[in-house]
């Protein structure tokens, strides 16, 4: 791990292409040095996908053992980088898919409970971190919408490369992503909106003490 | 009037452009008419700025890194499944053209042995049958059509594992001497499954894994006897679904089966040749 975050970039390359190699050799080191580089970005993604620290570092786990299990697929066309966001990012998607499933599913046999009397959510409680916000935010879009926006805004991928990882053309990157950026745009200002709402309630209510 | 139609007009064009132009990803000529349009229009620069600072939001939280789980996770899953394969890789990776030409060999000689029917063993199949399988799937219309629904493709049942999320419980014989006949991967726009096949003679059985749109589910560990053509249950990682019993009743057969631990579903279809 610290041999990949010790190296400067131009030297990484030779270094992964072997990693890769011992790693098609079934060199469980090969898989180290890769984890060492690459674990990062795929538990980022992951994270952002599925929102939930446990399922991400569970499934970056699966998506190195995944690795492990198809390298021998990875032909070089790509880079190897694109071809492990593919491989992470198909397998979040499938797993955020069947959790999606299973609560819905649930959602039909148990009868939610009564809800309690909602009360004005303590902002500072509960935006105290932006990464929080920004990540309930993220959240509320769909998994399509969220996964591209992760991958150009959090990962700085490129169109070209957000498309051979997605499996599209560059064009359905661009307005895929011209949707998507409308969408959180939208959510984001009915948040701003809902905070100055209570705000403005919250004010009106310590006036009406005083 | 008309000239306010056409400059809504224009902003709705230069509205889609907006998110390449954050991008970088306009050609040069665009790049240029879209700033223009900008300079004179206060409704798209404000469009621009609400999209940017909304994806600014985003790239403030990239820089938040945290911390990836650690690598000896990994390593103990990978030394506890003890992979066999990776003897068999590294001699692989010796010489590509020597494992191509030892893989079109073996090719060679599995056909030469399906040919002469010796191959697969313990199977009743014989050259004079070669299209048996066909011939008994025209005659289970459901199953053919949710084979072609599902864009099945026929595999070694042994494969099914490395090409699916989940483990499917591939059992080389069901009770009642229903042996594995064929095995398929199906999937569609949002799922993907397995369809395996076990005869005894004339009878069929079907198991289905994975079919999300059957409304039914079982618990886990419940006992189901079932004499229509549709059920359900749901499956985890390991043994899904055990089939206890398998009777003959009229066109369908009567099952009865256990459901594994919960995760994924499984729809049991059970189906008499006619």
């Amino acid at each position: 791990m610290s041999e990949a975050s010790s190296t400067p970039r131009e030297n990484v390359v030779p270094l992964e292409q072997a990693a890769v190699r011992r790693c098609q050799g079934g060199e469980i080191d090969g898989l180290e040095f890769l984890y060492g580089i690459y674990a990062e970005r795929v538990f980022r993604t992951c994270l952002r996908i599925l929102g939930d620290r446990a399922a991400a570092e569970d499934q970056t786990h699966e998506v190195f053992l995944r690795l492990f299990e198809q390298i021998g697929r990875f032909d070089g066309r790509s880079s190897f980088s694109t071809w492990l966001y593919r491989l992470a990012v198909n397998h979040t998607l499938n797993r955020l898919r069947r959790r999606n499933r299973r609560s819905s599913k649930l959602r039909e046999f148990v009868r939610p409970a009564e809800a309690p009397a909602r009360e004005l959510p303590d902002r500072h409680v509960l935006r105290k971190e932006e990464a929080d916000r920004v990540q309930v935010l993220l959240s509320s879009l769909s998994p399509d919408h969220r996964t591209i926006l992760v991958l150009r805004e959090i990962e700085g991928l490129g169109y070209a490369e957000i498309a051979e990882v997605l499996g599209v053309a560059k064009g359905t990157v661009m307005s895929r992503l011209h949707r998507a950026r409308q969408e959180l745009k939208r959510r984001w200002l009915q948040e701003l909106e809902g905070i100055a709402c209570s705000t403005k309630m919250s004010k009106r209510r310590e006036a009406r003490k005083a | 009037m008309s000239q306010d139609n056409s400059h809504r007009a224009l902003c709705m064009q230069v509205e889609r452009k907006l998110s390449p132009f954050i991008d970088g990803e306009l050609k040069e000529l665009e790049r240029l008419g879209l700033e223009r349009h900008l300079e004179s229009c206060a409704a798209c620069r404000r469009e621009l700025e609400l999209l940017t600072e909304a994806s600014g939001l985003l790239r403030e939280e990239g820089r938040c890194v945290p911390e990836p789980p650690p690598w000896e996770a990994v390593r103990r899953t990978l030394a506890a499944s003890g992979k066999p394969r990776s003897i068999w890789k590294k001699w692989l990776g010796f010489d590509r053209a020597i494992a191509a030409s030892i893989g079109l060999l073996a090719l060679a000689g599995l056909l030469f042995a399906v040919v002469r029917g010796e191959w697969p063993p313990g199977t009743e199949r014989t050259a004079g049958r070669v299209d048996e399988r066909r011939v008994q799937l025209a005659g289970l219309p459901g199953l053919k059509g949710f084979l072609a629904d599902h864009r099945a493709q026929e595999v070694d049942a042994a494969d099914l594992d490395e090409r699916l999320d989940f483990s499917p419980h591939v059992a080389e014989e069901l009770p009642g001497g229903f042996r594995l006949h064929t095995a398929y991967l199906v999937h569609d726009r949002c799922s993907a499954g397995s369809c395996l096949i076990y005869r005894r003679g004339d009878e069929l059985v079907t198991v289905v894994q994975h079919a999300p749109s059957h409304p039914m589910s079982w618990r886990s560990g419940d006992l189901v006897d079932c004499t229509v053509a549709g059920l359900a249950c749901r499956k985890a990682r390991g043994p899904g679904i055990e089939i206890l019993q398998i009777e003959p009743e009229g066109r369908n057969l009567t099952l009865v089966a256990r459901a594994g631990a919960i995760d994924s579903e499984l729809f049991v279809r059970a189906l008499l040749r006619r």
